[in-house]
């Protein structure tokens, strides 16, 4: 070969060579536009915009107004998020996934509750007879902070007779002021016979309910 | 303020960035002028370099996600 003509290595090398001069001269007017607070790096742009977009909804307004651990605001917040990719399976997942590795069941139970809109409801529900804002925001973060205690998650494969003791003796030993059921698609049919044979058991205790043709959210309230 | 999106950039690119703000990359994972692993705080999980955000806030280097990202918000206010 003719000491002219450039070997293909030799072009190889120089094309890579031009690559990576070039990303360095980009790499240098981008990071100093980042540091003049003129850009930021992101790799998926909806992600930004779905979260700004939630923060400015009016769930999160009334969420964000009541619920003030940073904890339970992020897990909150993740609830919205995760109503909203309900139709995106592999986003879900993932979310879910993020949320149980750095917040456990607890966590995970916490932003179902915002996704499936129990804590909006319970909100609704409790606002006109709590006088002072923090007395509802305590009210609502120790049902948070406690949810196993006060919600109970009916799962498509529980039975229905183990549940009703499971809330009998919940009502039982614990007396709480509210107690949460929630069943949807076939666990909807669980939640309300559980209901009605609770509504039976006990008398100080009645019932209300907010349903879509898929789920229910039944509250299970102490009767002053 | 901007957002660039990294999305259809380069690896060689990213690294570049990451290099001039103190950071490097082992081509997956990415590492402090220490040589330790970047962690995302907000999720527990190493960053990695094809699903990264850099945000202000001495230059933070975060996963992209929502719990992530809205973890930046409560901490930081909107401020982009």
């Amino acid at each position: 070969m003719s000491d002219d003509i450039p070997s293909n290595s030799d072009v190889l090398a120089g094309i890579t060579k031009g690559l990576l001069e070039h990303a360095e001269e980009k790499a240098m007017a981008w990071v100093e536009r980042f540091r003049n607070h003129e850009i930021i790096f992101i790799e998926d742009p909806c992600t930004i915009d779905r979260v700004k977009r939630q923060r400015k909804g009016p769930e999160w307004k009334m969420l964000g107004e009541v619920i003030k651990d940073r904890k339970l605001r992020l897990l909150a917040q993740m609830g919205l998020t995760l109503r909203e990719l309900e139709n995106d399976q592999e986003k879900t997942r993932s979310l879910r996934s993020k949320i149980h590795h750095r917040y456990g069941r607890d966590g995970l139970h916490i932003a179902e509750a915002v996704q499936n809109n129990i804590i909006s409801n319970f909100i609704g529900l409790e606002s006109p007879y709590i006088g002072e804002p923090v007395d509802l925001t305590n009210r609502v973060e120790k049902l948070l902070n406690d949810i196993e205690k006060y919600i109970v998650f009916i799962g498509p494969d529980d039975k229905g007779d183990v549940l009703v003791r499971r809330v009998s003796i919940r009502l039982d030993a614990d007396v709480p002021d509210t107690l949460i059921l929630f069943g949807a698609y076939k666990a909807k049919r669980v939640a309300i016979s559980v209901r009605s044979k609770i509504e039976k058991a006990f008398s100080s205790y009645a019932t209300s309910s907010v349903e879509t043709k898929i789920k229910i959210i039944i509250f299970i309230n102490k009767l002053n | 303020m901007e957002m660039l999106s990294l999305k259809n950039e380069p690896i060689e690119l990213r690294v570049a960035i990451l290099k001039k703000m103190g950071y490097s990359s082992d081509g997956t994972f990415i590492f402090d002028s220490n040589g330790k692993m970047v962690v995302d705080p907000y999720v527990d999980e190493a960053v990695r370099i094809d699903n990264m955000v850099i945000l202000h806030g001495s230059e933070i280097v975060l996963d992209s996600n929502p719990l992530s990202l809205a973890g930046y918000f409560e901490d930081h206010g909107e401020v982009f």
